[in-house]
């Protein structure tokens, strides 16, 4: 049996038959192909169907305030550089809720000074409950292992000898966040869920080099709130932290070179990458203190151009002198 | 004869029509792979993936280095991370890694029997080849460090122990100065390169710096971007003190001589793009540029397949007899 076209040509019932056959093992290869690379995740969207903002945790009456205490004994420094502001009582009130963002990235001894010192911690913390604060939390979304990087650090063991809620970062905890008119916080994951009823925010970053960015201090440290393949951040260094600063407002921040890491940063692991620069800056003003604390590893405000950026996008003052910070020598 | 079907020319151009346009979104769909969309992939997960334990089927990642250390326990477990994560574990200096050549980081965390505190981290960075990981072992190279006897290539700080073994750069950091941990250090340097052939791999271009007043422990090779000029990689320096002055000299060998003599004008371009003023020299070298920039001078020149030259030197003369002296041991070793 035969069919024809209308241009004669003919083809038999086996032909068609093979033909059909071809066809449908095409099909077949190319359907199995598609389910091969099927993502039954597929694109997904946002779990969130609202993006969350983190609220200003700045006191308005508190705007550009900022000393800094030359002094080596952390404790002691803490103490004059909170005085020098009015103490902690003026910035913390009976009943707050208050969260300390440390920096724990690294699963590294707290001699190494490439994460919050323990000590700072327990005094911040007993600073806090004096005031009258109601709870105080501590968080990070570390680099390495949070579980080895707040053990290692002494950051857990402060938290607990302190009376501190140390909350590690979970999957569910993080919500999706943007930066109004960012380039690059836009629909990121944000550690959240430890931001619940707070009510005031302070930020403790070490003073470090950076190999990226050219230091690591208190913008830098809101990097920790970030989670997914943040590390892209990298290539936009300077952007990254200059929009770290707009999504963070908080009450304060302190910084702590009491001993600074001038060397082979973030991480550094040797002794020898520090130096004794017995300083600590406790101030309202984020990147005054970024500006200040430069001067610790010996560079200026040019070399560090997330500085200047985050001063222009309206996060704070790049001249700190303007602010006219309080200087105090600490005893010990 | 057999009756066989003949397409149209309709039917003809209408497949291949439809085959272009087949082929065409493949096309696309294959380009869009590399136009990674991270918004995509943030959502579903906030956690990064090494937070799990390394596999256990790694042989050296899942024994870890138990072994090697007999008199210490186990703190955590072995961890591995590869180029794609390796800044989930050193952040921000992954850069200098990876752009020397990073293959794989293997790290395991050992304390010391009845002190919780005293602790320390072993980092063996598989840089590929031995010159991947001088780079990596010199850049980073503290300055204060005491030398060392784990190998050709190994210096130690209070804390801590630095060393070369082949193409692996090896860190070990201790929670604390203390002789009982820097013991240890030593122990598993020693067994490290005991029990981890490596192909024998020479250094020839350390050869090539003259001895005199070269300050020991200097020589470093900066992989991509020396002294700022993005086309400048594989640059090995060394440190000359005379006196006061401080001036680093450099080499670097290329493919060809013509890529040498490439390189020196385009430097000598960048230079002068970013204020530099080109002086004369008289000094009898091949493709020699001399440029006063900031204050300093900048003398180079091309020998054979070797880009060399001084860099910030602040006395002219000084700069001269050290490239001079350069060149002559390029003349004798370097071709």
């Amino acid at each position: 049996m035969t069919a024809s076209n209308e241009t004669g040509n003919l083809f038999s019932r086996r032909g068609f038959l093979m033909r059909s056959a071809k066809a449908g093992v095409s099909i077949a290869a190319a359907c199995s192909a598609g389910y091969l690379f099927y993502d039954s995740g597929g694109a997904i969207a946002p779990r969130e169907p609202e993006a969350v903002r983190l609220p200003d945790f700045a006191l308005p009456g508190m705007k550009g305030r900022m000393s800094v205490v030359r002094g080596s004994d952390r404790v002691k420094s803490l103490r004059a550089a909170l005085n020098g502001l009015g103490g902690l009582a003026a910035f913390i009130k009976k009943g707050d809720r208050v969260l300390l963002k440390v920096n724990a990235a690294f699963a590294s001894p707290p001699a190494l000074s490439a994460t919050t010192h323990p000590q700072l911690i327990v005094e911040t913390v007993r600073l806090c409950y004096a005031a009258g604060a109601a709870s105080v939390v501590l968080t990070d979304n570390p680099i390495n292992d949070p579980m080895s990087c707040f053990r290692l650090t002494g950051i857990e063991q402060a938290a607990r000898e302190a009376g501190a809620e140390l909350i590690l970062p979970r999957e569910h905890y993080f919500r999706s966040t943007s930066v109004p008119g960012g380039m690059l916080i836009q629909n990121w994951p944000l550690l959240y869920e430890p931001f619940k009823g707070i009510t005031k925010l302070i930020g403790m970053a070490p003073v470090k080099d950076h190999h990226r960015s050219g230091a690591s201090l208190g913008m830098k440290n809101w990097y920790g709130l970030l989670g997914g393949r943040r590390n892209m951040f990298h290539q936009n260094i300077h952007t990254i932290i200059q929009e770290l600063a707009l999504m963070v407002r908080p009450t304060l921040v302190i910084l702590d070179g009491t001993f600074s890491m001038m060397t082979n940063g973030p991480t550094g692991g040797s002794l020898s990458d520090l130096k004794r620069t017995d300083t600590l800056i406790v101030s309202t003003d984020q990147v005054a203190a970024d500006a200040f604390a430069a001067r610790l590893l010996n560079k200026t405000t040019d070399d560090l151009p997330f500085i200047a950026k985050a001063a222009a996008a309206g996060a704070g003052t790049a001249d700190y002198e303007d602010l006219r910070p309080v200087i105090i020598q600490a005893e010990g | 004869m057999k009756n066989r079907y003949q397409p149209t020319r309709i039917e003809t151009g209408l497949s291949l029509l439809a085959l272009a346009v087949l082929v065409g979104i493949g096309a696309a769909i294959f380009h869009s792979q590399f136009e990674f969309n991270p918004a995509v992939d943030v959502g579903r997960t906030a956690l990064p993936d090494n937070r799990r334990p390394a596999a256990t089927g790694d042989s050296a990642a899942g024994r870890g280095w138990s072994g090697l250390l007999p008199d210490m326990t186990l703190l955590t477990p072995p961890e591995v991370f590869e180029a794609a994560n390796l800044s989930d574990k050193i952040n921000g200096k992954a850069d200098l890694y990876l752009s020397a050549g990073f293959r794989q980081l293997k790290s395991q965390r050992f304390k010391m029997d009845g002190n919780e505190n005293s602790w320390l981290e072993i980092f063996v960075y598989d840089m590929g080849s031995l010159q991947n990981a001088f780079s990596v072992y010199s850049q980073q190279r503290r300055e204060d460090a005491a030398a060392d006897k784990s190998g050709r290539f190994s210096y130690r700080t209070e804390n801590a122990l630095f060393f070369l073994h082949g193409p692996f750069y090896v860190e070990i950091i201790g929670s604390e100065g203390t002789e009982p941990l820097r013991g240890q250090m030593h122990i598993f340097a020693q067994n490290f390169i005991q029990n981890t052939p490596v192909s024998a791999e020479k250094l020839e271009e350390l050869e090539l710096f003259p001895e005199q007043n070269l300050d020991p422990g200097s020589p470093a090779l900066i992989a991509d971007g020396g002294f700022g000029y993005e086309r400048f990689k594989q640059i090995f320096t060394a440190v000359y003190t005379e006196g006061d002055i401080r001036m680093t000299a450099f080499l670097s060998r290329r493919s060809n001589q013509e890529e040498a003599r490439q390189l020196v004008q385009g430097y000598h371009d960048f230079l002068i793009t970013y204020g530099g003023k080109a002086l004369k020299t008289t000094l009898p070298l091949k493709d020699v540029h001399l440029v006063d920039i900031l204050g300093n001078y900048e003398l180079f020149f091309a020998r054979g397949n070797y880009l060399a030259g001084v860099h910030e030197a602040a006395d002219r003369e000084l700069a001269e007899q050290l490239a001079l002296l350069l060149d002559k041991k390029l003349s004798e070793g370097g071709r």
